[in-house]
């Protein structure tokens, strides 16, 4: 995560830049798909159900009061392997023992079922095998379909392509292009993201706003 | 394919039976290098331990240890390597016993100030210890066993002088303490239950204390929003921060809450035994409560029960050596050697279980993995 | 603050211009200018002549030695990767070796016993670190506990029946022996006492040359032979860290061990070494504590430093020559308490820290942090009340002061303690070199 130098990062009306993204965990409505899962989504060896906790843990089903609801955590982290197929034996493996797409779908399901009205993808579908693939780019369709607005961050072209409304290609910090996916070519993505494909060196970080 | 329930209470019971059983290899290797009988050795231990005297010695010993040791499991619980419970428990049994000899209260008030005043102080010096990690990134270890030294070499030995009884030639310490700052033993309530404790026996009134501690862990660690934060932090301080977990609130809590339970170590002796803090106070109690901890795995009743061993093992010494069948300092051995056979076990155990679940639940996934 | 401060200004080593691009060994020089202005300053204000005496330096150094080779031990173990907080129970084990060896053997293999047994507790600590993957301050832990333990039954099984041992001693043991070199500071050459020259300068009391050559005279008169091995270990480490390709194994299994591994370095066997030579070292120092401070084994004679090493190799930013330092400055106010029994020169401490602390007050003030000024400032005007009010100082000060004191100077510094090292990792064609 870079320091923000300058602007204001508004949701709702409220300044979130001097935290971040990070500190916003379950609040307001936002929701955030880590773009490394192992350093920022999961606590490799605690329990799945632990896992799916991580960020609601101050409301209902996963706590009472000031007491954890295990119970409920349980049910709740059932529903999210039900319904992203996240494959595990039960909740009560550690997080450690997953395959890589199943550790994403958790996190996906995780960040999906508490009710958000705005969710960050960062490079979602980044080293996973192609049926996690597939289940994730499905279940960012249906969040679109049901009216949640969707950031979505990746340097997969045809991801970006294939799930966007709107391409925002910023460029060293710089906002150079907004296209449309209907039209552009991943060539003419790749050129913009380059900055018109003179510096091919530099790190590049693609947006993709979805409304 | 999941893990049965005989095979994972297997695995969890795997890493201390091998450790004792290493400690007790080890152990016998000694005896037998200098000429005692192990089995005569561990025969007298045992059939000493059973009596009603020696088991209220051990959960005397015992007691400290488990505050100890849960001490510093908090810290552990929080990735923090919290070593400095050796000097809190020694500050804090220091100023509660300067406060409770200059204080006169009412019965139930002044023991209740003593014990308030050893958690008090324990808190701060284990919080100085946390704000110098938050605010300057003085790693816990280094900035622990400094405080650890400041406290015995410099603050204790700058006030001794002063608060020492300096009537009572033969106690070089502070003033006993009046009997409205002690708390009662508990010989009361196991005679309920057994034949009349002799030999001048007192099972500490800590004890309840003690257990009530660990309950308050349990349920902190294993059961609150609180715990479940420290653990997260703990476990992944990014991914922790990332679920609006604040890190260095957590540090600051986790160096607290050790600190209150650390400031109760010392007490046994201050309302108990010698109502006074003397030259003679018991040290090492802090390091011993680490070894503690990690023998227990850092669970409540894993650490009852390592200390509770511990504490028989101390308390057997004294018989090993006077019935001549060995040295009393094979005890030292044997703890140390369960210790470092446990944690290496531990670790072992702990790749065989994640290689494991690792297996299971790539079956479970199938053919796609 | 201000008395404090105007004594500051003319011997404060302030960073100007230029000051940081200054080879090594003049800053280090400058450094050590400046200490003995303000000791000889101090000295002759207050009137005392003890701050500067051959016979202080000869004594601090002798101390510092425990903790320089502790130190040492802990920077073999840091640099390879392994955290070594078992360092205080493999001097535990080298002071019990140490004693035994010499007592059989003599002197040489007290030394070599000692270095052996603690060795045996860096095995421990390498065989559950770097084989079984426990963590580095578990093990070590372990080991401190394990230590005391083993010691104690080993010497209610085997010191017990010599005659003048005990279970928590030993029958006295000997030193190495020493020397005196002459003409500088008076020693012997085939029976013929040679003129003492530092000795006579020092007797003088001149400002500033008296008090120079005292401090020069003092690792001349009475060199401990072990002395003389240990200090050679300081350029010997330094050496074998940047100068010989083990030196660079070591520094790559701490550094860069994937990189190493893809090119060949056995990572396990230099990560191994190291600890080993750690615990050696560490042993070594209890076989001097042993052997050149009490002449006998005592059990807990070690007295924490082993944790003292560790801060030392902190404070000394992971080098030897740092180590060195740290240590004379941790040894330095304890043999002052140890020659000056009445507690006066003791005092005159407590302005040497406050002028330290009145340069951390500038140095704070120019970065700038002002917290840090003031919190240094009330400490330092602290200290020189304490000093204006009192008559000698308490004996704990000498054990606690300088040590805290040092310690919350460095706290001040960004990122001054952080729990790795600030190495400079070994380059890609280094490794390559290496492989």
């Amino acid at each position: 995560m870079q320091a923000l130098h300058a602007g204001r990062i508004e949701i709702f009306g409220e300044n979130i830049a001097p935290t971040g993204v990070f500190g916003l965990g379950g609040k307001n409505g936002m929701a955030y798909v880590p773009q490394d899962r192992h350093v920022e989504g999961l606590l490799l060896t605690a329990l799945l159900w632990e896992n799916a906790a991580l960020g609601y843990q101050t409301r209902a089903p996963f706590s009472k009061g000031m007491w954890i609801d295990r119970a409920g955590s349980r049910t709740r982290t059932d529903e999210i392997r039900e319904a992203f197929d996240v494959r595990s034996p039960n909740a009560e493996v550690s997080a450690h023992a997953l395959s890589g797409g199943n550790q994403q779908k958790l996190i996906i399901g995780r960040e999906m079922t508490s009710d958000p009205k705005f969710l960050i993808a960062a490079h979602p579908t980044r080293g996973i095998d192609v049926g996690a693939q597939s289940d994730v780019w499905g279940k960012l369709r249906d969040a679109r379909a049901n009216g949640l607005a969707t950031m979505l961050i990746s340097a997969d072209l045809d991801e970006l392509i294939g799930l966007s409304d709107t391409i925002m290609v910023m460029f060293h910090g710089q906002l150079v292009a907004t296209l449309d996916p209907a039209e552009v070519t991943p060539r003419e993505l790749g050129k913009y993201m380059t900055g018109a494909a003179s510096m091919s060196d530099s790190t590049t970080v693609p947006t993709e706003v979805q409304a | 394919m999941n893990m049965t329930l005989g095979r994972r209470v297997l695995l969890a019971t795997a890493a201390p039976a091998m450790a004792l059983f290493v400690a007790l290899l080890v152990s016998s290797a000694v005896l037998i290098a200098s000429g005692s009988n192990p089995l005569e050795a561990f025969s007298e231990m045992v059939k000493n331990g059973v009596k009603l005297e020696v088991i209220i010695d051990t959960l005397n010993r015992a007691t400290p240890l488990f505050l100890s040791g849960i001490a510093a499991a908090i810290g552990f619980k929080m990735n923090l390597f919290n070593i400095g419970v050796e000097g809190q428990y020694q500050l804090a049994a220091f100023a509660a016993a300067v406060v409770g000899a200059n204080v006169v209260l009412p019965g139930v008030l002044h023991v209740g100030l003593i014990i308030l005043v050893a958690m008090v102080v324990g808190a701060l010096w284990s919080g100085l210890a946390g704000v110098l990690k938050t605010e300057r990134g003085v790693n816990e270890v280094i900035g622990t066993i400094m405080l650890n030294y400041v406290v015995t070499n410099g603050i204790i030995a700058a006030l001794y002088t002063h608060v020492i009884d300096k009537g009572n030639a033969n106690n070089a310490g502070t003033p006993a303490n009046d009997e409205s700052g002690w708390l009662p033993d508990l010989n009361g309530v196991v005679e309920l239950f057994t034949r009349e404790i002799q030999k001048g026996r007192k099972l500490t009134g800590m004890l309840a204390i003690a257990i009530v501690v660990g309950i308050f862990y349990h349920l902190l660690v294993n059961r609150s929003r609180i715990g479940f934060d420290l653990r997260a932090s703990g476990i992944n301080p990014v991914a922790a921060r990332a679920g609006g977990v604040p890190p260095k609130r957590m540090v600051i809590m986790s160096m607290l809450i050790g600190g209150v339970i650390a400031g109760l170590v010392g007490l046994p002796e201050i309302v108990g035994n010698n109502h006074s803090y003397d030259q003679g106070f018991v040290k090492g109690l802090g390091f011993l409560g680490i070894g503690v901890a990690l023998l227990g795995r850092n669970k409540p009743l894993g650490i009852a029960l390592s200390a509770l061993l511990f504490a028989f093992l101390d308390s057997s010494a004294g018989v090993l050596q006077f019935s001549g069948t060995a040295s009393k300092e094979i005890v030292v051995i044997m703890q140390a050697t369960i210790l470092f056979a446990a944690v290496i076990a531990y670790e072992v155990v702990n790749r065989i279980r994640l290689r494991e679940e690792v297996k299971s639940a790539s079956l479970t996934t199938g053919a796609t993995a | 603050m201000t008395a404090a401060t105007a004594v500051t200004v003319p011997v404060a080593p302030t960073p100007q211009s230029g000051w940081a691009s200054r080879p090594e060994w003049q800053k280090w020089m400058a450094y050590a200018a400046a200490g003995t202005l303000v000791l000889a300053i101090v000295g002759q204000f207050t009137g005392t002549s003890m701050l500067t005496s051959s016979t202080l330096t000869s004594t601090a150094i002798k101390w510092s030695i425990p903790i320089l080779l502790a130190g040492l031990g802990g920077l073999f173990s840091e640099r390879c990767g392994v955290v070594n907080i078992g360092l205080e129970g493999m001097m535990i084990m080298g002071t019990w070796c140490g004693a035994f060896g010499a007592y059989h053997w003599g002197p040489w293999a007290g030394l070599v016993v000692g270095a052996l047994g603690g060795a045996v507790g860096g095995l421990l600590h390498a065989v559950a670190t770097v084989q079984f993957g426990v963590d580095h301050i578990i093990s070590g832990v372990a080991i401190n506990i394990l230590a005391p333990g083993l010691a104690r039954y080993m010497s209610e099984s085997i010191f017990v029946n010599y005659d003048g041992g005990s279970a928590t001693q030993s029958p006295h043991v000997d030193g190495l022996g020493d020397f005196t070199v002459p003409v500088l500071a008076g020693g012997k050459i085939f029976g013929w006492r040679s003129p003492d020259l530092l000795g006579n300068i020092e007797d003088r009391h001149w400002f500033l040359l008296s008090d120079i050559a005292g401090i020069v005279r003092g690792p001349f008169s009475q060199m401990r032979i072990f002395t003389l091995l240990a200090l050679l270990c300081i350029p010997l480490t330094t050496y074998i860290f940047f100068r010989t390709r083990v030196g660079l194994r070591l520094r790559i299994a701490g550094e860069r061990p994937a990189a190493g591994d893809s090119l060949g370095v056995d990572i396990y066997r230099y990560k191994y070494l190291g600890v080993l030579v750690s615990g050696a070292l560490a042993g070594l120092a209890g076989a001097f504590i042993v052997m050149e401070l009490t002449g006998l084994y005592q059990q807990n004679q070690t007295a924490a430093r082993g944790f003292i090493a560790l801060a030392a190799l902190i404070f000394g930013n992971w080098r030897a020559r740092g180590v060195f330092a740290s240590s004379i400055l941790f040894a330095y106010p304890l043999a002052l308490s140890l020659q000056d029994l009445k507690g006066t020169s003791v005092r005159a401490l407590l302005l040497v820290i406050a002028i330290a602390l009145a340069a951390v007050v500038v140095w704070s003030y120019r970065r700038p942090n002002l917290a840090d000024a003031i919190i240094a400032g009330v400490m330092s005007i602290g200290c020189v009340i304490w000093f204006a009010t009192s008559e000698t100082a308490p004996a704990w000060l000498p054990n606690t002061m300088p040590t805290s004191s040092c310690f919350w100077c460095w706290c001040s510094l960004p990122n001054g303690f952080a729990h790795r090292p600030q190495l400079a990792s070994p380059t890609d064609e280094a490794i390559a070199r290496a492989a």
